[in-house]
């Protein structure tokens, strides 16, 4: 029982970090209709920067923030100097963010090195809670509430803000929105920012469990495309039912189907594809 | 005019692109294919291998055996395909005497058939996959490191009959190199009186270990664990803090306590205790020096990738001298099987009849040091084969180390 | 004798066939190199021929049907790993393996293909994204079967002859002229000439009777074949294989290889696999940062050459050509005009049967848009051969109608009938097929190709020929008469090879009614046939239409009422999506609220 709970737990732990992952690649494409191919690799370089500012500073708080806005810089600057440029080519969209993650791949290969590191998290947030038997991670409990405290303040934002309503009608068509005059370019360049912001952060926050490594990039990718996927794109709503469900999953598919976890990762997701092509929250 | 200008810079290019840069030397050089991963999630430690044959090369007066040595390095991007591709282009393009060098076990199978039916001296100074000198040997390929089973076979029997565990958890990678490892340990363990309760296999490349760590059973006495890459400081930092630290020790096969690795952990590895050939801290005094040098040119500690090429060309420098040539593969090899290497760094060396070393393993136990993380020698067994104590031809009879085997007869 | 040179005569076809071409030039440049260069070079051109097939076979997905697919790597992948799986475990023979590989691979694209052709765009993009990923999955993961990260070793060559790399280049240069010319006949083809206007216009697609869908498809799954050539080839080659041959960098290395080079090329993903290939193969003795240079050559193509080397190369010539007057008669200066010669628009003269069930019906039908009744509860009956216009102002559902009658939106109630026949239910392309045809007031036609290629795909909707894969479309002499014999009767032959997207407005409009009158329909639907065109243009237009087959049931919106009163001698005026009146010419003249809505409108 008690190991049940754990793994449960554990699922909605790192659907936290996949929701804050995902949900950056959601608006993204949401608002732009952009597949950001580097969004791994932005979840990659804020980890990397985290761990350097950690090191640097010693504050969680300043390395979790660094890894975002170091991102968010980065992906404004490729949005107006790039991404605008084909704004209305989607494969060449593509293309050129999967250039850029071969980019910052090798690019953080040079700066940080080849081993794999693991951020420490702080005094404040190491160690676990112990409820007689059941033990589990402090930090883990935190990363929960955080991945619960970002939800709702992009639900906040997105349901009550001018900025939200802007976001909502690109969802909903963006021909249409940009017909009756939503100012697209800086729209699209705060929209990428906070997009590759979310990926930053979930890098640093992400960080003191998964790490940082080569092709670590490549990995979190495919992850983020299967909540995606499983719940719609474009929709927040999706992302998060997406990254518990696929956090869930993960967990209970590793204790029950050990040879199989990979499929219990992805069946969900083609048997949603089959029957449902545009997510379980998505717009046709 | 300008453009004229680049136009000739282009032609020149491509003409020595073609033609192969380089002038011929008056001393015929020894020509050295170096082929490792230098791009792709192994980089790091490939860089380390080339800074370990380049330590060595710089001693000895870029000479092997007294001749000039030419050395082509060559990136294998991780992918088998190009170790294939650049294994050919060395052979081929720059006709070299011998090639030293891989990192993964798929660069090693990928370049297997080649190197056999092309007669290729490939000596192999890290990768570890057992049936390279086992069932798939071949006379051409030499390895100077040690098989994936091989340090496990002494410490599966040490954490029997020294350590008195009873009752263990196996964690491994799950792929052929993971396989071997948890295989070999697990053979010598029950064979000494142990017993496997339980064996969990992760996928390599798993980003949270939590789902894993959960499934340990609680009512053992130790958990030995073997993976690689990333996934052993996850595995080992989340070890700690879901309170199964302190609790249930936690003992490893070789690499899950690599000094690279170490580097980068904290308190969480303290106590670990595992089996390799190598230790940064080996109280030997060629090793001693060898890690000096190491630090005093590269300002970093150096860990068995370092030492593995170092060794291997301390290896094939006397081997060439002894063989007086390189262009006879079989004769070099032959030299390379006689060669006195009681003085490497690691320890005394020699080939077995399969092209493998036999050698000391190290048992270490992770303690603070003053420069972070270290591995503390705590026992040594000499003269360690990769067949252990076993018989060669029935061992080989038997079927590779897999998931299923060694069978576990007390899982449930 | 005779035989010999009946052979020499096909052969001597080939020859200077397009396809017989490229395969000659492919074949001497290849073969020139491998005898030239020295034997690691050759290895490199061996790999950059196995690569060229596997970014042929996505450059047919992706310049032909427009299917950017990122998981193409899946079929790459999929037949290496059956070959390498059924040689090195079960002990099959090499033909058997490759024969299964192909099949498996069919198989696989064909699963994948049902899940991802209903996607478009970037949905398409993501769908093939993550199912490739999937197979890098049990690849990576389930070792005891598929050898897992380590991959799968020892796959021996066929034959102790190919074990010489230059022997090898024969067969991967016969292998490569063999799919070239595959490719090239089969881009070539009526089916070829379908997808081109699939990826021009699929929307007209449907109306002129094509299935999309199950072009698309097909296409897929022949692509996903033609991959699975290329993963053979490196199965035996390589000697081995790996999670890599599936990976993201796989698949996204073929799509650069196709962009490079130039999409919808052909010549263009060759070109790009040698320099891929040669880069990387080159460029590591001098620096290992080799995902930086890929990376930036990525980043580079799409922002600075979009259509690639090729594409760049003939927009240069095409520009140079540009440069000399262009031969270009006005429409309106065209010599005195033969009449229609009543075969070209249907043989069936005299007076229709107007006896039998209604060529159109409708019943009570109407369509919701978010709230808005477009079309509401609209019901009538046209009999055979009946000439009717629909009147109405702006937005009154006269658009929406002949949408839901060609089955481009589906009725949100109500019925729809064809010679008696309930299509409510059929989609756009099997109403085309009952005879059913329409013209688009914006016009809807395939912009890159030729005037002759509009009406072919126009001819071929109908046809069974459609689905030749094989055939050059340019030898089918039969059909290329009928288009010959259209355009003439319509006065634009001399126009036949110019592409479509540099007629005149009214050359368009009159290409309109061609493509809509050339399957010969029962019924036709013309939506505003003269909506923006000059004065002087709107007469042989409008003489056109007089001079259709009487046996023809015409339906007409109209904007011009007396253009309307000129052509019909029914008339529907609809207001508010409703049916306000029906009546003769004359009774809607001096209809009090026909003429208030007009006057209140106008």
């Amino acid at each position: 029982m008690l190991a049940w709970a754990t793994l449960v737990l554990n699922g909605v732990a790192f659907g936290s970090v996949l929701f804050l992952m995902s949900s950056g690649f959601t608006l993204a494409f949401g608002v732009m209709r952009i597949i950001n191919v580097a969004h791994g690799a932005l979840y990659l370089l804020g980890a990397y920067v985290a761990i350097s500012v950690m090191h640097a500073t010693g504050s969680f708080v300043l390395a979790a923030a660094a890894g975002g806005v170091s991102t968010m810089a980065l992906g404004m600057l490729i949005q107006r100097l790039a991404l605008e440029r084909i704004y209305d080519n989607q494969l060449a969209q593509v293309l050129f963010t999967m250039g850029l993650a071969f980019v910052i791949g090798d690019v953080t290969l040079v700066v940080w090195g080849g081993h794999p590191q693991v951020l420490t998290a702080p005094a404040g947030l190491s160690g676990s809670v112990e409820f007689g038997p059941f033990i589990y991670p402090r930090y883990r409990v935190f990363v929960i509430i955080l991945g619960a405290a970002v939800a709702a303040i992009l639900w906040g934002v997105i349901a009550k803000t001018r900025l939200g309503a802007t976001v909502r009608a690109c969802v909903d068509d963006a021909e249409m929105a940009q017909g009756v005059g939503v100012h697209t370019r800086r729209l699209f360049t705060v929209m990428f920012g906070v997009s590759a912001f979310l990926a930053g952060l979930g890098g640093a926050i992400g960080a003191p469990i998964i790490g940082a490594a080569r092709g670590l990039d490549f990995e979190v990718l495919p992850l983020t495309l299967v909540v995606v996927i499983l719940g719609g794109l474009g929709s927040l709503g999706g992302a998060l039912v997406g990254s518990l469900f696929v956090g869930i999953a993960d967990s209970l598919g590793k204790a029950l189907f050990p040879e199989l976890s990979y499929f219990t990762l992805f069946a969900p997701m083609a048997i949603v594809l089959a029957v449902r092509p545009m997510g379980l929250f998505g717009k046709a | 005019m300008r453009s004229k200008w680049l136009v000739g810079v282009a032609v020149a290019l491509a003409l020595s692109l073609m033609i192969g840069v380089g002038v011929a030397p008056a001393q015929e050089p020894v020509r050295v294919g170096l082929p490792v991963p230098l791009t792709g999630f192994v980089a790091e430690s490939a860089r380390e291998m080339v800074e370990g044959f380049q330590l060595y090369l710089e001693q000895s007066g870029q000479k092997l055996g007294g001749r000039p040595v030419h050395v082509i390095i060559e990136d294998t991007e991780a992918q088998p395909q190009n170790a294939l591709t650049k294994m050919r282009k060395l052979v081929e393009q720059d006709k070299v005497h011998l090639v030293v060098g891989y990192l993964l076990a798929f660069e090693g199978y990928a370049v297997r058939d080649y190197v056999d039916k092309n007669r290729v001296p490939l000596f192999l100074p890290i990768v570890a996959a057992d049936d390279l000198t086992q069932r798939k040997r071949s006379p051409y390929i030499v390895r100077m490191t040690w098989t994936s089973s091989q340090p496990n076979h002494p410490l599966g029997e040490y954490a029997s009959k020294t350590l008195k565990y009873r009752r263990m958890v196996t964690v491994g990678q799950d792929y052929a190199f993971g396989w071997e490892n948890v295989g070999g340990f697990h053979r010598t363990f029950e064979q000494a009186g142990g017993k496997i309760v339980q064996k969990i296999w992760a996928p390599i490349g798993t980003a949270d270990y939590a789902p894993y760590i959960a499934q340990i059973r609680r009512d053992v006495d130790a958990v030995y664990a073997l993976l690689v890459g990333a996934d052993i400081p996850r595995f080992v930092k989340q070890y700690q803090e879901f309170g199964l630290k302190g609790k249930i020790p936690l003992i490893g096969g070789n690499i899950l306590t690599d000094e690279d690795v170490l580097s980068h952990m904290g308190a969480e590895a303290e106590g670990v205790i595992t089996s390799h050939t190598y230790a940064a801290t080996l109280k030997r005094a060629e090793n001693q020096k060898f890690v000096e040098a190491f630090r005093a040119r590269f300002k970093k500690d150096p860990s068995y990738y370092a030492e593995g090429m170092y060794t291997a060309a301390l290896w094939l420098d006397r081997a060439i001298k002894m063989a007086g040539s390189v262009e006879d593969p079989l004769k070099l090899i032959g030299a390379v099987k006689k060669a006195d290497l009681r003085d490497a760094p690691r320890g005394p060396l020699k080939l077995d009849e399969y092209n493998n070393p036999v050698e000391t393993v190290y048992l270490r136990r992770v303690v603070k040091g003053p420069r972070g993380m270290e591995n503390e020698v705590i026992g040594s067994i000499p003269n360690v084969s990769q067949f252990w104590t076993f018989n060669p031809a029935q061992y080989l009879g038997n079927p590779p180390y897999s998931r299923d085997f060694p069978p576990c007869g007390n899982c449930k | 004798m005779s035989i010999s040179s009946a052979w020499g005569g096909r052969f001597r076809a080939l020859a200077v066939s397009p396809e017989g071409r490229v395969a000659a030039a492919i074949a001497v440049g290849t073969l020139g190199l491998a005898h030239i260069l020295p034997p690691y070079y050759v290895h490199i051109l061996v790999l950059a021929q196995i690569f060229a097939i596997f970014s042929l076979s996505l450059d047919v997905l992706m310049g032909y049907v427009g299917l950017p697919s990122l998981g193409h790597a899946a079929f790459f992948g999929v037949a290496g790993y059956t070959v390498g799986l059924l040689v090195v475990r079960y002990g099959v023979g090499w033909a058997n393996a490759a024969l299964a590989a192909l099949m498996v691979s069919a198989l696989v694209a064909a699963l994948f293909g049902l899940i991802a052709i209903r996607a478009v765009d970037v949905f398409f993009m993501m769908i093939t994204l993550a199912l490739c990923q999937i197979l890098w999955g049990i690849a990576n993961r389930w070792g005891s079967f598929t050898g897992g990260y380590n991959g799968l070793p020892g796959i021996a060559r066929p034959m102790a002859a190919l074990e010489s790399t230059l022997v090898f280049s024969y067969v991967a240069t016969a292998v490569l002229c063999l799919v070239a010319v595959v490719v090239v006949r089969f881009v070539r083809s009526p089916f070829g000439l379908t997808l081109q206007g699939i990826r021009d216009r699929e929307s007209r697609m449907s109306i002129l009777g094509y299935n999309v869908w199950l072009h698309k498809y097909a296409t897929f799954v022949i692509c996903g074949v033609l991959a699975a050539v290329a993963g053979v080839l490196n199965a035996f080659y390589t000697g081995f294989v790996s999670p890599a041959d599936l990976s993201i960098r796989m698949s996204a290395e073929a799509t650069l290889m196709v962009v490079l080079g130039g999409t919808g090329t052909l010549i263009g993903p060759i070109v790009g696999s040698g320099i891929i290939v040669g880069l990387r193969n080159v460029l590591s003795a001098y620096m290992e940062r080799w995902p930086l240079v890929l990376g930036s050559i990525f980043m580079l193509t799409v922002i600075l050459a979009p259509n690639g080397i090729v594409g760049w190369v003939r927009a240069r010539r095409l520009k140079a050509s540009r440069a000399e007057p262009p031969d270009r008669e006005a429409w309106s200066d065209a010599g005195p005009r033969a009449p229609i010669s009543a075969g070209a628009l249907g043989s069936r003269q005299g007076l229709p049967d107007r006896s039998g069930p209604a060529a159109l019906e409708l019943r009570s039908a109407s369509r919701v848009f978010g709230g808005l009744l477009a079309v509401n509860d609209v019901s009538f009956s046209i009999a055979r051969g009946e000439r009717v216009a629909v009147l109405g102002p702006n937005g009154a559902g006269k658009t929406t109608l002949f949408n839901l009658v060609s089955g481009t939106l589906r009725v949100s109630g109500g019925a729809v009938l064809l010679f008696g026949e309930d299509v409510t239910r059929l989609p756009a392309y099997r109403r085309a097929v009952r005879g059913l045809a329409r013209t688009f007031q914006i016009t809807t036609l395939f912009p890159t190709l030729s005037v002759i290629d509009n009406v072919r795909l126009a001819l071929l909707g109908l046809d069974r020929a459609k689905f030749d894969m094989l055939r050059a479309v340019n030898d089918r002499a039969e059909l290329t008469q009928r288009a010959r014999t259209l355009l003439e009767t319509f006065d634009l032959w001399h126009r036949h090879e110019v592409p479509v997207r540099e007629l005149s407005h009214g050359e368009q409009r009159l290409l309109e009614v061609v493509l809509a009158v050339a399957g010969r329909p029962r019924i036709l639907l013309l939506d505003e046939p003269t909506a923006g065109v000059s004065a002087a243009e709107i007469e042989p237009i409008i003489r056109i239409l007089h001079e259709l087959d009487a046996s023809m049931t015409v339906l007409v919106i109209e904007h011009d009422m007396d253009v309307a009163f000129r052509l019909a001698e029914r008339i529907l005026v609809l207001h508010q999506g409703k049916l306000l009146r029906a009546g003769t010419p004359d009774q809607i003249k001096t209809d009090p609220a026909v003429a208030e809505i007009y006057l209140g409108a106008g």
